[in-house]
């Protein structure tokens, strides 16, 4: 489950060879079809790590892919490069560090985001949240701290200066009438 | 709600950006001027976290601390807690425990809304107190007294932050029944406090500034 972009990739990038025997055939039957981008409901089309709804694990997840959790985590979450995704159905007990966040299920403990955390309708939060951007759905519960990252944009670099238009001394001027014709 | 709060920074507001149903609110305005002096303040909100208070308050530089008390309280008591209004002291004492864990003196603010209406008695007046207590010296409250006891008034609201002058109440459903306050059992409400500032509107709801 967690090496799912290395097996396509070693099928992918296999070079040409003979045809193989019959006994490799079998164990090479798998397409690679079989191993399909992962569509996941919560509107990610990349290829994602996923923990099962009935699956529990106990210990800290760290890595550098996108995850989407479904079932029951009792442990740290570290992704600093990736989304996280608590499914409706999981349950995170620990605290999560990621680059987005996405609560749909539970979580108990503190999170915190270098980019975006979002705590979807009938989510369920209880612990403190550091981000630049949270957003937080009507009908979501939350209880704890909310603090957001500011990131302070530089400056955009001065204009260099135009010249300034040439005065025109209106006393200098030619004075000058309309013309008016008259047949 | 597609709304978003106004930049807190902006001094002046044009109603023409107020949405629809938003109400002018003089004490979110004279509360607006507090928070402005000073950043970096530890707030409390009572009343359930919502995007709009969420990015007002964070806006002007503070930390917010964020609970549904009502939600809390009724999954906390059982039914027949409220059904027969008894409510033993040490099951108090520990919802409060349970829901306000912090030192003392330790926030700078809170934004109780309605939520006190919406709480039977004794748990109100345990939710004050603890308050009372975790709230610095010179901090402020926010409290709001619906005058009747039907119509859509005598519901709990979720209170937004449009801007630093205008409040939007948008109704939400929970089982508890209102309980009335007048102006003189509010001020009994908050005698531990320094000063209490009333605020009347034309609806007659009490908007109340206190005082730590």
């Amino acid at each position: 489950m967690w090496n799912r972009n290395k097996k396509e990739d070693d099928i992918q990038y296999r070079p040409s060879s003979p045809a193989p025997s019959a006994s490799e055939q079998s164990r090479e039957a798998i397409p690679v079809s079989a191993y399909p981008t992962r569509q996941t409901e919560y509107g990610s089309a990349r290829v994602t790590a996923s923990i099962g709804k009935s699956l529990v694990i106990n210990g800290h997840i760290q890595g550098k892919e996108d995850l989407v959790i479904d079932g029951r985590l009792e442990g740290n979450v570290d992704l600093p490069e990736n989304r996280l995704t608590v499914g409706a159905t999981g349950h995170v007990q620990g605290g999560i560090r990621a680059r987005e966040i996405v609560v749909v299920g539970t979580v108990q403990g503190n999170m915190e985001a270098s980019e975006r955390v979002e705590i979807k309708k009938g989510a369920r939060v209880i612990g403190d949240l550091k981000a630049q951007r949270p957003v937080i759905e009507d009908e979501a519960y939350f209880k704890g701290n909310v603090e957001t990252i500011r990131v302070d944009t530089p400056k955009p670099a001065p204009k260099p200066q135009q010249p300034a238009p040439p005065i025109v001394d209106a006393q200098a001027a030619p004075e000058t009438k309309p013309e008016i014709k008259r047949g | 709600m597609n709304w978003r709060p106004q930049p807190p920074t902006s001094s002046t507001t044009s109603s023409s950006n107020v949405p629809a149903g938003a109400r002018r609110s003089y004490a979110l305005e004279s509360l607006t001027n507090l928070l402005r002096t000073q950043e970096g303040l530890q707030i409390l909100d009572l009343g359930g976290l919502n995007q709009a208070n969420l990015d007002f308050v964070t806006g002007l530089g503070h930390r917010l601390y964020a609970e549904d008390i009502v939600k809390a309280c009724d999954a906390f008591f059982t039914k027949q807690e409220f059904a027969n209004k008894q409510f033993d002291v040490h099951r108090i004492g520990q919802f409060i425990d349970q829901t306000f864990d912090f030192p003392d003196q330790s926030s700078d603010g809170a934004l109780v809304w309605d939520v006190l209406q919406f709480l039977p008695n004794p748990i109100a007046q345990a939710v004050l107190d603890r308050l009372y207590r975790i709230l610095a010296p010179e901090s402020f409250l926010l409290a709001f007294f619906h005058p009747e006891s039907g119509g859509p008034a005598a519901k709990p609201h979720s209170c937004r932050i449009i801007d630093a002058k205008h409040l939007m109440f948008v109704p939400r459903e929970s089982p508890r029944t209102i309980e009335l306050y007048t102006t003189r059992s509010i001020e009994r409400f908050f005698h531990k406090f320094a000063s209490v500032k009333f605020f009347l509107t034309r609806e007659n709801l009490q908007e109340v500034i206190v005082k730590r």
